[in-house]
């Protein structure tokens, strides 16, 4: 997984989380504001990287132009939420966080109260190919369908076949 | 006298002995055991025998063994011939007149051979006849001269303008028509019928009418009667009758209709026009018994198969007086006939919904399917079945199905049949009733009820029907599953795929065993059964009906053979081994069937239903690289990608994952290729990933072809690979970002890195940071984090 190129076509495991961000206060306990009024909320995280930058200049020596976190807050959101230092962001809300600019990442996860993140964090094992007994998120996968699909049980019998008033 | 004594005779003496009427045997008119001869009668067994007054077959006259060869004398013979004659008398008169017989006379028999009846007795039916003709005879004339004689007069008074004198001549009619010979007289006179008619409708005199319609009751008994009643307008003027107050007027004219009904031709269509119907439902608030039983009885008569009536039956409020006898009375007759007027409104499909919520669903109906009296019980059952499709959205129904669960186990055939036929139809797209069903032990009864029917597909049919409802949908449809298993179903299920099953009962079964191949447990044993060779054989068949008549008549409608589209058949078939190809032994045996081409041809079918099922079992096949390299081997990739763009999103996710495993071992750049023509086919503008309707605009503002990107690979016409997680996203749940693993989407580069360490393991893809990436416009900037 590492060193992906951006813009490569990637299959990995991942890990969801979900983020729920906390409104932001001052020292006061003063709500923090945006310029429109609204209260400004907070993810608990520091991110790094993007398409635009280069990971070469890394202090870290991130591997790729993914977006990777880079710090994490104690007691913060993210930090309840499961996040860890160096997990990269591979989508968050459905967007997919391998081609981003650092920008975009940054406005990205700004725009949600609520992120919807796929994770991927160094040590996870890597994607192998499909042995025999790896069905069942298969099956849930296709479970999914079946439920979607028109039932076995058909309509009731027409009364023709049934009716024995004649 | 002892035979056994007696020497052989020759057959001059055996001549001799007839001629002096020694007549040995006993058998007498009645039974020999009753008449006890003299003692000059012997038999062949001894006198013991004859004292305990055995029957006469068995005292035989035998004349091999020495008959009776001793001689009598003329005095003796003398003595005999003068019983015999003095008895003779008493015999004949026994012979006609047996009710003159005085109690316990004796009468000597004459018979010699039981078996060959004498003279006398021969002629004692006829001549019985011959008695009773003579004493009719006697009757006959002399009423029939009274009634020649009288009826033209009275016929007369009849049509008199003094109503007192009306009412006298009706009364005597009346009592002439009580007895035989002058009633006979009354029919065969028209002008008499026609004005007793007359009388009854136009007279305000209660006694006229009753004695008027009293006398048409009477005519009603025989055919001549009906007919002469039904030809002088008598039917207009008896439904008249049914709304009068008095009760022994409305009994005659009940009865009498109902007679009309019966045996008269013409009668029905006379009754409906004359409103006989409207007024019939009326009657039916009374209680006498009998009289509903009868009246219930007209209304069956004239609703069965005539669909007009059974409307003015309704109109009438006919089905809540109907449920209302059911409910309130217990004598059979009248609860036999109500049910049976009930079955023949419940065809109707206007009547059903009245009789259904009149009925509380059955409820009515069902208290008495634990009645002695068969026809009763059948003929709720029969009306049950036939309210049971429209009776589906009530919640009520728990003691019902507890007794039809019951019913099953039942010894006739009739009931077996009707109450499968009802728990097909409730359980149908039914949960509650699903519920109730299983939990009052249905599975068990079900898969008993199909293991005793045999190849019965009468019974056969509902009841799979019945499981296949119960084994899906449902919160105990696993139990249910296995439950058909623990109870040895599972064999002849199987069974019943085979020959002589027709096409119904096989559709029906087919679509069982899908379901109970959803539970893993039932793998095994389905396998081990041979379920899988046999539907892939039902499979080949309907395959090829349907391309050998698509050919000809290239017609929309669809194949049938026994009322059953092959094309169901397929989607059937295919779809159970979808199921089952979830377990890998399964899927080998698949495999080793060489259906592969069969569900890749399968692929170009215009039925999305065909497409779907096809295409997902070959993606449960492609789960092994043997399977998935000979469905490349097929061609399969031609239709599978045709199909990635199919509208049905079933369709198009199976294609994709097909295509997905079959491109595991491919070169890197055919699986670029290949995921980005997924992409380009998956991704919908339309459609939006977890609910963010803002992505679209996104990615137009990022990464479209138009503006310039960091991708300058002029291969990504779409946005990247995120956009296939996003579009199979839409519509589920996020935790299915699982399943896109299962996908195997591209490569993937294995391999770990650690965040401190540059060494030569990590494995940079292309990528050389001292290149810009591909022709974009954007500086690398220096690298920076951001704190949110």
């Amino acid at each position: 997984m590492a060193g992906h190129t951006a813009g490569d076509p990637l299959e990995c495991y991942g890990i969801p989380i979900v983020l729920q961000k906390e409104p932001d206060h001052d020292e006061n306990g003063q709500q923090v504001l945006e310029e429109d009024g609204k209260p400004r909320f907070r993810c608990g995280f520091r991110i790094g990287g993007g398409i635009d930058q280069d990971p070469a200049k890394s202090p870290q020596g991130y591997p790729d132009k993914g977006v990777y976190i880079t710090f994490v807050y104690e007691g913060g959101p993210a930090f309840l939420a499961g996040l860890q230092v160096h997990d990269k962001i591979l989508q968050v809300n459905g967007h997919d966080f391998t081609v981003v600019t650092h920008k975009k990442a940054v406005e990205y996860i700004k725009r949600k109260p609520v992120l919807n993140m796929l994770i991927y964090r160094k040590g996870m094992p890597s994607l192998q190919p499909k042995p025999m007994d790896a069905g069942p998120p298969f099956h849930q996968f296709q479970q999914q369908y079946s439920g979607n699909q028109p039932q076995y049980s058909p309509a009731p019998q027409s009364p023709a076949q049934f009716q024995r008033g004649y | 006298m002892d035979m056994r004594d007696m020497p052989q005779m020759d057959s001059k003496q055996q001549t001799m002995m007839w001629q002096q009427n020694q007549y040995m045997g006993d058998s007498g008119i009645q039974s020999g055991a009753t008449t006890q001869a003299p003692p000059s009668v012997s038999s062949k067994h001894g006198v013991d025998e004859m004292d305990t007054g055995e029957d006469a077959s068995q005292m035989m006259f035998d004349f091999d063994t020495g008959g009776f060869g001793q001689g009598f004398t003329q005095e003796q013979v003398d003595d005999m011939n003068q019983q015999l004659n003095q008895t003779r008398s008493q015999r004949v008169r026994a012979a006609m007149f047996p009710e003159t017989l005085e109690e316990g006379l004796q009468i000597p028999s004459t018979q010699l051979d039981p078996t060959q009846p004498t003279a006398v007795q021969r002629l004692s039916e006829p001549s019985q006849m011959l008695k009773h003709a003579v004493v009719n005879l006697i009757n006959y004339q002399d009423d029939a001269d009274l009634a020649t004689r009288a009826i033209p007069e009275l016929t007369k008074l009849l049509n008199d303008e003094d109503q007192v004198v009306v009412s006298q001549a009706a009364m005597m009619v009346h009592q002439l028509s009580k007895k035989e010979a002058s009633r006979h007289a009354i029919m065969n006179s028209p002008q008499m019928v026609s004005a007793l008619v007359r009388a009854m409708s136009s007279t305000n005199d209660m006694e006229t009418t009753r004695c008027a319609a009293g006398t048409l009751h009477n005519l009603s008994h025989h055919r001549q009667g009906l007919l002469a009643i039904f030809k002088s307008g008598g039917i207009p003027a008896l439904v008249k009758l049914l709304s009068s107050s008095m009760e022994s007027v409305l009994f005659y004219a009940i009865t009498t209709l109902h007679n009309l009904l019966l045996h008269q031709e013409g009668s029905k269509m006379a009754v409906r026009l004359a409103g006989g119907l409207q007024k019939m439902v009326l009657l039916l608030q009374r209680n006498n018994l009998k009289f509903l039983a009868i009246t219930t009885d007209c209304l069956q008569i004239l609703a069965y198969g005539n669909q007009e009536s059974k409307l003015i039956i309704l109109a009438s409020g006919g089905p809540a007086e109907l449920v209302r006898i059911m409910r309130t009375y217990t004598y059979e007759k009248l609860l036999w006939t109500t049910s049976r007027v009930l079955k023949v409104l419940s065809v109707c499909p206007s009547n059903k919904p009245a009789i259904v919520e009149a009925g509380e669903n059955g409820v009515s109906l069902s208290m008495h399917l634990g009645h002695q009296s068969q026809r009763l019980v059948q003929n709720c059952l029969w009306t049950l079945r036939n309210l049971s499709d429209a009776a589906t959205k009530s919640d009520t129904m728990e003691g019902l199905l507890q007794m039809l669960v019951q019913l099953l186990t039942s010894s006739d055939i009739n009931i077996v049949t009707c109450t499968a036929g009802i728990l097909s139809n409730l359980t149908c797209n039914n949960q509650h009733n699903k519920v109730t069903v299983c939990q009052v032990g249905g599975i068990e009864a079900l898969v008993r009820t199909i293991l005793q029917a045999g190849d019965r597909e009468d019974i056969t049919e509902p009841a799979v029907c019945a499981l296949r409802h119960l084994t899906s949908r449902h919160q105990e449809a696993e139990m249910a599953q296995n439950a058909v298993r623990l109870h040895y179903g599972l064999p002849v299920l199987v069974k019943l795929l085979h020959p002589p099953s027709r096409w119904p009962l096989i559709k029906a079964v087919v679509g069982l065993i899908r379901n109970l191949a959803l539970c893993p447990a039932n793998h095994a044993p389905l396998r081990e059964h041979g379920a899988i060779p046999r539907i892939v054989q039902l499979l080949i068949k309907a395959h090829q009906d349907t391309q050998r008549r698509a050919t000809g008549t290239g017609s929309q409608a669809g194949v049938y053979v026994d009322g059953v589209r092959m094309e169901e058949i397929v989607e059937g078939t295919v779809g159970a081994l979808h199921i089952l190809a979830r377990e890998p032994h399964n899927r080998a045996v698949i495999r080793g069937l060489n259906c592969i081409p069969l569900f890749v041809q399968l692929l170009y079918s215009p039925v999305e239903n065909i497409q779907r099922v096809a295409s997902g079992v070959l993606c449960e096949l492609a789960s092994e690289k043997e399977g998935a390299e000979m469905i490349e081997q097929e061609g399969a990739t031609a239709p599978l990608t045709e199909l990635l763009h199919s509208r049905n999103e079933g369709v198009a996710t199976y294609a994709a994952a097909v295509l997905f495993r079959m491109s595991e071992d491919k070169p890197q750049d055919y699986k670029k290729r290949l995921s980005v023509e997924l992409t380009s086919s998956l991704f919908r503008g339309e459609q939006v990933p977890w609910g963010e309707p803002a992505l679209l605009d996104d990615i137009e503002g990022s990464s479209l072809p138009q503006e310039p990107s960091f991708r300058g690979d002029a291969v990504y016409q779409g946005s990247g690979p995120g956009s296939i997680q996003g579009s199979i996203h839409q519509g589920y749940d996020p935790q299915q970002v699982d399943s896109m693993q299962g996908l195997e989407i591209g490569s993937h580069q294995g391999s770990n890195y650690m965040p401190d360490l540059g060494t030569s393991e990590l494995h940079f893809e292309g990528m050389d940071p001292s290149q810009p990436q591909g022709p974009h416009d954007s500086q690398m900037a220096a690298w920076f984090d951001t704190d949110l």
